[in-house]
């Protein structure tokens, strides 16, 4: 027996466990460790002290005055404290919620007062809580609320009816696993019901904001030896998808270039000028930013040569608090995909070149995560730049040299700095032959490590060049350059990420914090700037993790990526992405009226997904199966249905089975051509099998007669239901003759044919006679009128 | 000579109504929407909770707050196929009671069938609102009120003791029908009509109150609430008591026995006497005359001005304390005949025969003026009502005055104002 205190005690737990997950929700909104530890043990507390009695005692008026003494208090903090206004409420709701936990009496009032402070907390939470732990709570709490919420209300209206136990056991157990299927409805109704709301309104145009990461990896200047580099700071920058889903064999090279400095002076780096921004040339259709332009003409023919055989990287950039976006050496464009046709776009990006750092800007009217396609290049032969000097002959060359000028400078001093330089790169003659001796012997004899040996703070470079000769990126990074400088070739240390590791969970490539990484940039004469990176490869191997522990990072980033990108920054431009795609499935062969793109694109998108089963397949044969089905059944009706007179006109069956299957024909046509254009033989099979499925089972009929026996037990079924639907049961003890008898009392106008209704049936079910097409038709048509009939009064 | 105090107004009502108005009333249940929905009070609070989470989301535009409204519109998409699926295909009838007063709850039941194959829960059946359509309450609504929407803080009636009857049934399998009592309440006597029952669930939150009505339109005659009337049953004792009758008649306690003659039935034979005395004899029962009253209503105020308040008041209680009289002399075996200026009942005894007489009363009303022309009592059966019936007259002391007929025995309805008296 499902008690009556059973139900209530059932209820309690959920309602309890409700209001620990909406504090959940809120736990991480700056409420401070004494509070949440306060909340943790009143809302235990209470549990015991309602169980035992306790507070039962305890006059409402005195909680009546906690609540107003809670209430002053709040206005005091909201009018004397800086405290944010939300953290104020999130405690109010929280100490509302402990004293109706204790004052509770087990009224219907006070229970629905509790779930509508967890509906206020959950709310709150939304304000204070984005994180993907977010998400957690709420399915738990969309599951625990319905459960609860329908337990509660089986519970009032049972002690409304003043029943003591209702069902059975096995009744009660059928009609929990209902209310988990219902949970579980209530959770994907939820979902579709966010997706599918229309993003509209004012929070449309309400620039978004996700705070930004405190990098501790890069910064816009770069001091040497004030602190190493964090290596193992697990915190995601970029996250980049690749069309083969998996990791190429060069991405843990990849350069992810941010910022470049011009200046050094002595002890960090510095940029001396605010630049020199430029736009990159913008093709509105297609959203895509035309970087050949930063190259120069004699790289963009060697580019030409190698055929710009590109790859398209897909990276989602979280918000990090600097202007630079990320771009690899070398790139043919960047494409930001946005998709609202609005003259005001909240979501809007624009990229700009700075033309004398070569950095690529981004701005955004929001501050939320932004996603660019990256098309990269690969590196051309290095070889090519291997004679190229300054031209000083020409106009040309002169004014190269008098551009670049700025990158040669150096600090005071360095008189090592410079002696060794000239020593590492003797014998070379061109830019490129130096760089490349000087990185060679950078790496050769000096040691990586993160673990920096005291320094000279007034000189760390020739610390590092002639004592230490242990460092991290930045001393040899910073050493490459300033020998290189002082052995008259321009050059400039970058910082940015290096690399990547790969999380298989989500499928991509995650950069991280830890990635950050800084190399020199080289002048080569007529090419343009050429990284190079003099780190030993020892620091510059990612830190792939691995173990239990990395995996489940792996997995948590991958949930907090997807739960970023399609719960927190989703938006009316997600929606008109995902109705994009669905008119594109259901009109594959017709341009939808979102698209933009042009034809040779769709040709190539068409390439692209060749493999594979793809989804608009399975729609399409899914959809003429059921026509299929459909005309075969329609095959059916030559034999059941009688013929049908219409004034003068008689439509005999074979006329009817005929019309419908030109019907189905022309569905099944228009499908096919619908679905795949101009392809004859499948408009042929999307016209042809209705018929073939009509005429095979008008050919088929004869043989349906082998199981009919099981048909009459269906039928007298049938008759039961309706005539329970007019007020008349079989009674245990009544045979089926009895009961159609009494129905022919019941429904004169039907005597005669209820009366063959129970020949036929008795016949074939205590008879040896089977159940022709006829019989069933007839049979059927005595239910159909039964149905009709009026009930009797 | 007063002119004759019975309008026909009170007949009116039962004439069939007209085309126009039938075709009002069919219009109006084709418009009518298939399920009415009512908010409960938790409902009120939730809906407003949930056009909060959607003002804020919309106004943010924070995807939290969508996901957050997600969920409670689910809830209530929930509570609408819910509900629709447990009330959908029920079939439900009425066992009305068979004698109902007013102000004393009668039993009745309703009888729920669930051709579904699947269970139904917490179902609520109700009889919907009736209308008095005679009485002293003509005109009025009786039943359930429902709580506006806007009104926040008035807690939902869920005891029932506000509708004319209800029951609820927590469960309902699939396949089965189950009967249900329902107590009927009507607060007065008079003739109602329902247009039919509600099936109500708030399944499966209770933040609905979903509605379906079924129309199984019912007069219900609800006769007055009998009130004590021992002083008037003395009256009519102490004047029309028991005549002792020592002779063979049509009673049923023993008399005698008597040779058996040739010609009478022979089923009149006590064998067993017979088959002792060795000769057929038949046993013979003494003659109880019953004693006989014709009760004559005299509903009029025996003035020409329209009746007061307090008049009508004391009219029902003088309706009452005739039930009471009825009802004591019916308990008492006595033949009883009722007559009023509306209509007449014949002489007769038991409990269907008060019926009758209550049925009459139910529908009563107070005319204006003077009693005129009295409608004839017919006796059918049960002996020849002799000359010697006591002829008692009911009414108002200005009513009885001028009555041209005359009574064995008057019984003065009190028709001063008590308030002014007081």
């Amino acid at each position: 027996m499902l008690a009556l205190q059973k139900l209530a005690r059932r209820h309690e737990i959920l309602m309890y466990l409700c209001a620990l997950l909406s504090f959940l929700a809120v736990a991480t909104g700056g409420l401070g460790i004494v509070m949440n530890a306060f909340f943790v043990f009143c809302w235990a507390f209470s549990w015991f002290a309602h169980r035992r009695g306790w507070t039962d005692k305890i006059p409402t008026q005195l909680w009546n005055g906690i609540i107003l003494t809670t209430v002053a208090i709040t206005g005091a903090q909201m009018y004397l404290t800086e405290e944010s206004i939300i953290t104020i409420g999130v405690r109010f709701i929280l100490l509302l919620m402990i004293i109706k936990l204790f004052s509770r009496k087990g009224g219907e009032r006070d229970d629905w007062q509790i779930y509508a402070l967890t509906f206020l907390l959950m709310a709150a939470g939304t304000a204070i809580n984005e994180d993907v732990a977010y998400g957690v709570v709420f399915t738990l709490y969309v599951f625990f609320v319905t459960f609860g919420l329908a337990l509660f209300h089986m519970y009032t209206e049972m002690s409304r009816l003043k029943v003591r136990s209702v069902r059975r056991e096995g009744m009660a157990r059928v009609y929990q696993v209902a209310l988990v299927l219902l949970a579980g409805a209530v959770l994907l109704s939820s979902v579709t019901i966010f997706f599918v709301f229309p993003r509209v309104g004012l929070g449309f145009f309400a620039p978004k904001t996700r705070s930004a990461q405190a990098m501790t990896g890069f910064s816009d200047k770069v001091e040497l030896g004030s602190h190493g580099v964090i290596r193992d700071n697990p915190e995601v920058v970029l996250r980049v998808e690749f069309p083969e889903g998996k990791m190429p064999a060069d991405a843990p090279s990849y350069h992810w270039r941010m910022i470049s400095f011009d200046t050094y002076d002595g002890v960090k780096w510095q940029r001396s000028t605010k630049g020199q921004e430029r736009s990159l040339r913008f093709e509105r259709e297609t959203r895509r930013y035309d970087l050949s332009n930063i190259y120069q003409k004699p790289f963009r023919e060697v580019m030409a040569k190698s055929g710009y055989q590109s790859r398209t990287a897909r990276v989602y950039m979280e918000p990090l608090g600097v202007s630079q976006g990320p771009q690899i050496w070398p790139m043919r464009s960047y494409i930001l995909p946005q998709t609202i046709p609005l003259p005001f776009n909240p979501k809007a990006a624009w990229l700009r070149y700075d033309g004398y750092y070569q950095d690529i800007y981004i701005q955004q009217r929001n501050e939320m995560g932004l996603i660019l396609e990256m098309e990269l290049m690969p590196e051309p032969d290095r070889e090519v730049f291997e004679d190229s000097v300054f031209d000083t002959s020409t106009q040309q060359g002169r004014n190269e040299v008098e551009k670049i000028e700025p990158f040669l400078q150096l600090p005071e001093g360095m008189s090592r700095l410079r002696e060794l330089s000239s020593q590492v790169t003797r014998g070379a003659t061109t830019p490129y032959q130096k760089a490349e001796l000087i990185k060679a012997h950078l790496q050769s004899n000096y040691t990586y490590t993160t673990n920096l040996p005291p320094v000279d703070k007034n000189n760390p470079v020739e610390g590092f060049l002639f004592d230490s000769k242990k460092g991290h990126c930045e001393f040899f990074a910073t050493s490459m350059a300033l020998m290189l400088r002082a052995s008259g070739v321009p050059a400039r240390v970058v910082n940015g990420f290096l690399g990547g590791v790969w999380n298989s969970a989500g499928g991509y490539m995650a950069v991280r914090q830890g990635d950050a990484h800084a190399w020199t940039e080289v002048y080569i004469p007529q090419y343009g700037w050429v990284p190079f990176d003099a780190t030993p490869s020892a620091g510059t191997l990612p830190l792939q993790q691995t173990g239990f522990m990395a995996q489940m990072r792996d997995l948590y980033d991958a949930a907090r990526m997807n739960w970023m990108r399609y719960v927190i920054e989703y938006d009316l431009d997600s929606q008109l992405e995902g109705l994009r795609a669905l008119s594109k499935m259901l009109s594959p062969n017709s341009r939808t009226f979102l698209d933009g793109s042009s034809g040779s694109q769709k040709e190539e998108k068409k390439e692209e997904s060749s493999s594979g089963v793809e989804t608009r397949d399975v729609i399409l044969w899914v959809v003429f199966l059921l026509i299929l089905w459909r005309s075969f059944r329609n095959g059916r009706l030559y034999y059941t249905r009688a013929p049908k007179l219409y004034g003068s006109i008689t439509l005999t069956p074979a006329m009817l089975v005929a019309g419908w299957a030109i019907v189905w024909a022309g569905l099944g046509f228009g499908w096919m051509r619908w679905f795949t254009g101009d392809d004859a033989p499948l408009q042929l099979v999307g016209g042809g099998g209705p018929v073939a499925m009509t005429i095979l089972a008008i050919a088929l009929g004869a043989n349906f007669g082998a199981s009919r026996d099981q048909l009459a037990g269906g039928l007298f079924g049938e008759l039961e239901r309706v005539a329970m639907r007019h007020g008349m049961q079989r009674g245990m003890d009544e045979g089926p003759a009895a009961f159609i008898a009494r129905l022919q009392g019941a429904f004169p106008a039907q005597r005669a044919a209820l009366g063959k209704f129970k020949a036929l049936y008795l016949g074939a079910r205590f008879g040896a006679r089977s159940l022709s097409q006829e019989d069933e038709a007839q049979m059927r048509e005595v239910l159909k009128a039964l149905r009709r009939a009026k009930t009797p009064e | 000579m007063a002119s004759s105090p019975i309008s026909a107004s009170g007949n009116d009502q039962d004439a069939a109504p007209s085309s126009l108005e039938a075709f009002r009333q069919r219009m109006r249940r084709m418009m009518r929407p298939p399920r009415r929905l009512a908010f409960t009070r938790a409902g009120k609070f939730f809906m407003l909770l949930t056009l909060a989470v959607g003002a804020g989301a919309l106004n943010t535009g924070n995807n939290l707050l969508f996901l957050l409204l997600g969920m409670m519109l689910s809830a209530i998409i929930a509570s609408g196929i819910l509900s629709e699926a447990i009330l959908r295909k029920l079939w439900l009838e009425r066992r009305a009671p068979h004698r109902i007063f007013a102000n004393r709850a009668a039993a009745g039941s309703f009888k729920l069938s669930n051709p579904r194959s699947y269970l139904s829960i917490n179902i609520e059946i109700s009889e919907r609102n009736a209308t008095c359509e005679i009485g002293p309450m003509a005109g009025e609504e009786i039943g359930h009120k429902d709580v506006p929407a806007y009104k926040f803080w008035i807690p939902d009636a869920f005891d029932g003791d506000d509708y004319v009857a209800i029951a609820r049934m927590p469960e309902l399998n699939a396949g089965e029908s189950k009967q249900v009592q329902a107590l009927y309440n009507f607060p007065s006597r008079g003739r109602y009509k329902s247009p039919g029952m509600r099936l109500a669930t708030r399944f499966p939150f209770g933040i609905f109150h979903k509605i379906v009505e079924v129309d199984q339109e019912r007069d219900f005659i609800v006769f007055p609430e009998p009130s004590p009337a021992d002083d008037w049953a003395a009256d009519v004792a102490a004047r029309f008591g028991d005549i002792a009758r020592n002779r063979a008649g049509s009673g049923e306690e023993y008399f005698g026995l008597r040779d058996w003659r040739e010609g009478e039935d022979r089923r009149q034979i006590h064998w067993k006497s017979s088959a002792r005395r060795g000769s057929f004899v038949v046993r013979e029962s003494e003659e109880q005359e019953q004693r006989a009253v014709e009760i004559v209503l005299l509903h009029a105020t025996g003035h020409q001005s329209e009746a007061p308040p307090y008049m009508k008041e004391a009219f029902e209680e003088g309706l009452r304390k005739t039930v009471g009289l009825l009802e004591s002399l019916v308990a008492q075996r006595y033949r009883v005949a009722l007559r009023t200026l509306d209509g007449a009942t014949d002489a007769g005894e038991g409990i269907n025969h008060l019926d009758r007489m209550l049925h009459q009363l139910a529908t009563l009303e107070l005319h204006q003026g003077t009693p005129n022309a009295l409608p004839a009592t017919r006796v059918t059966s049960g002996g020849p009502l002799r000359n010697d019936v006591a002829r008692v007259g009911i009414g108002f002391g200005s009513a009885l005055d001028q009555c041209p007929e005359t009574f064995d025995l008057s019984l003065v309805v009190d028709d001063t104002d008590k308030q002014e008296k007081g």
